[in-house]
């Protein structure tokens, strides 16, 4: 039979996958990945799987040709695809659908209610192929996922789409965390700067390239940061690498970048705190893929109080193959205590991990994030970091004055920094209202670059200025292209502030980035 | 077409001549110029602060990522 149709539940789904990839059911029911799937779909209220007996999946075909094929042991090199939907039906409606029958199962109907698909490979263990499903909904700004795109899957002769990030476990064999990781973050740059998507083979092994002094590369037991970075330069894109450790600096650079749709690589270690005394787990790959935002600030703040909406970021969505698509990783506060390397103990910004153990159970395994890898457009050249210190400092001028009740500013700025280009940005502004005709038409008619770093200043809600950097710029160049001022009283009291003579020595000591931008209000 | 009207750009508009007045008494006291002058030195520290925690130990750029 080339399909099947079941009703959801999770014994059922468990069944399915050790079935369908000719597993033994009582590893499948103690994978982690069941436990996720029990919760994620019991969210998204799954009440359908329909099966796809005979599925070509071409990145587990790249895989089977590179190294299944020439085991001794005979692996299936079709795969079966599990698609998933929110509504009741029978076997019998599809069947009657696919007949062209009247009535009951339309098409629409299970456009409307697809959730996605789950491929699952024909192997042992690791049969969480490639996974595309919906995400939680945004819950009014609560949960923000930048970095999904359209995925087709063609049922029957049914176009099915679902607004997804690609996931897959990895299997031990040709991929470990960091390859899988890596995998679903080229899904999402591959279509955002047009490279081929590389399966998860393809990928070891270029990141394997020019490291043949290393251990084996197939089985692969890992990759380094140095060759997730080759990896990516193998698609053309560059490897930009940022310290994780700060939280500050972790969440701002997360939404910076996610905000342009850059889907981020996060890099670090795990830790089991359940016995006391945090035990070494080993390092870890995520591809973060989304951000949770909450009502207050959480944990530490920015510079000098410093105010932005990733301080608000409360949690991480994140690829994590060793449990799921978009797992919850929650800034919750709590540190690991790890020797230093003089043996004095160090507090370590961890997040919580929706790490559980084989009877389903919550353990305590903690991620201490230590880097970000950045897949990046080679002419996305001017960091985010560079630019969030400029606004900083201008910030902090404006407080100055601000506390002082010298600029017409109720309360403190709110900032919202990202990576943006030339077409969001004046789609933004062409679409938006509250810019004075006159200065709507300035910045529509602008000749920008192509990649923006943009940074909006808010007052409560109304927006008070756009600060509009040139990302494709050197660093040591005018970077700092444009303002657009939404709040007239505002920049004349700056333009007026900066132009006295008992100022301009003392702002003379700015850092050049700072400077350039209060020159623009002169 | 129209002349346009001659505007005085010196003077600020009304409703934000207050703010400028209180922005040049203030700025000309002793208070204001140390009050912008420590923030200055701040902002300094601020940026550098800021670009020491983004760097990576070239060392953790060699651990193996194996789980």
């Amino acid at each position: 039979m080339p399909y099947e149709v079941h009703a959801y539940s999770i014994d059922t789904l468990r069944k399915l996958l050790a079935d369908k990839a000719n597993a033994d059911p009582a590893v499948i029911a103690t994978k982690t990945h069941c436990f996720y799937f029990e919760s994620y779909f019991g969210k998204l209220g799954a009440k359908t799987i329909v099966v796809e007996n005979d599925y070509v999946d071409r990145d587990f075909l790249e895989d089977f040709a590179a190294y299944y094929v020439r085991c001794h042991h005979q692996y299936d090199r079709r795969c079966a695809r599990l698609h998933f939907f929110n509504q009741q039906f029978a076997a019998a409606d599809l069947e009657n659908l696919l007949k062209g029958g009247a009535g009951g199962l339309t098409a629409d109907l299970m456009k409307s209610t697809y959730l996605g698909f789950v491929v699952v490979k024909p192997l042992p263990e690791t049969v969480v192929g490639r996974t595309c499903l919906r995400t939680y909904p945004e819950d009014h700004g609560r949960r923000c996922f930048p970095i999904t795109r359209s995925y087709d899957a063609s049922l029957f002769g049914i176009d099915l789409k679902v607004e997804s990030l690609a996931f897959q476990e990895q299997d031990s064999v040709v991929a470990a965390c960091a390859t899988s990781a890596l995998w679903s973050a080229f899904h999402g740059t591959g279509m955002l700067f047009q490279h081929a998507i590389l399966s998860p083979v393809e990928i070891t092994k270029a990141a394997s390239v020019n490291f043949a002094g290393r251990s084996r590369n197939l089985p692969n037991r890992g990759l380094t940061a140095e060759q997730m970075a080759l990896a990516v330069r193998s698609v053309g894109l560059e490897p930009f690498v940022i310290s994780a450790s700060d939280e500050f600096v972790l969440k701002s650079s997360l939404y910076g970048y996610l905000r342009g749709r850059v889907p981020t690589l996060l890099l670090g270690a795990l830790f089991d705190t359940g016995g006391g005394t945090p035990a070494f787990r080993g390092q870890h790959a995520v591809a973060a893929t989304g951000f949770g935002v909450g009502a207050a600030v959480m944990g530490a703040g920015g510079p000098n109080g410093f105010l932005s909406n990733s301080c608000f970021i409360d949690r991480i969505y994140a690829h994590d193959d060793q449990v799921g698509p978009f797992a919850r990783m929650v800034f919750d506060g709590t540190t690991v205590t790890l020797p230093d390397n003089a043996g004095n103990p160090q507090q370590h910004l961890s997040l919580s991990t929706s790490w559980r153990d084989s009877a389903g159970g919550n353990v305590a395994v903690r991620f201490v994030p230590q880097m970000l890898l950045v897949p990046l457009y080679h002419k996305i050249r001017i960091p985010f970091g560079l630019v969030q210190s400029s606004v900083v400092n201008f910030d902090d001028f404006i407080e100055l004055l601000r506390s002082h009740a010298i600029v017409p500013l109720k309360d403190r700025l709110k900032w919202d920094i990202h990576l943006t280009t030339v077409s969001h940005l004046k789609r933004d502004i062409f679409n938006g209202t509250g810019l004075p005709p006159d200065l709507r038409h300035e910045v529509l008619a602008k000749n920008l670059p192509r990649f923006i770093w943009r940074a909006t200043a808010r007052c409560d809600t109304a927006p008070v200025v756009d600060l509009l950097f040139d990302a494709t710029d050197i660093e040591q160049g005018r970077y700092f292209v444009h303002s657009v001022k939404y709040d007239a009283p505002f920049a004349s009291v700056l333009k007026a502030v900066l132009g006295m003579p008992a100022a301009a020595p003392i702002l003379a000591n700015l850092p050049p980035s700072a400077r350039t931008i209060l020159d623009q209000f002169k | 077409m129209p002349k346009k009207p001659v505007v005085d750009e010196q003077s600020p508009p009304p409703e934000v001549a207050a703010f400028v007045l209180k922005a040049t008494q203030w700025l000309s006291s002793a208070q204001g110029q140390t009050a912008l002058t420590e923030t200055v030195r701040k902002t300094v520290e601020t940026a550098d602060r800021l670009r020491d925690a983004q760097r990576v130990d070239p060392k953790a750029m060699q651990e193996p990522i194996t789980v």
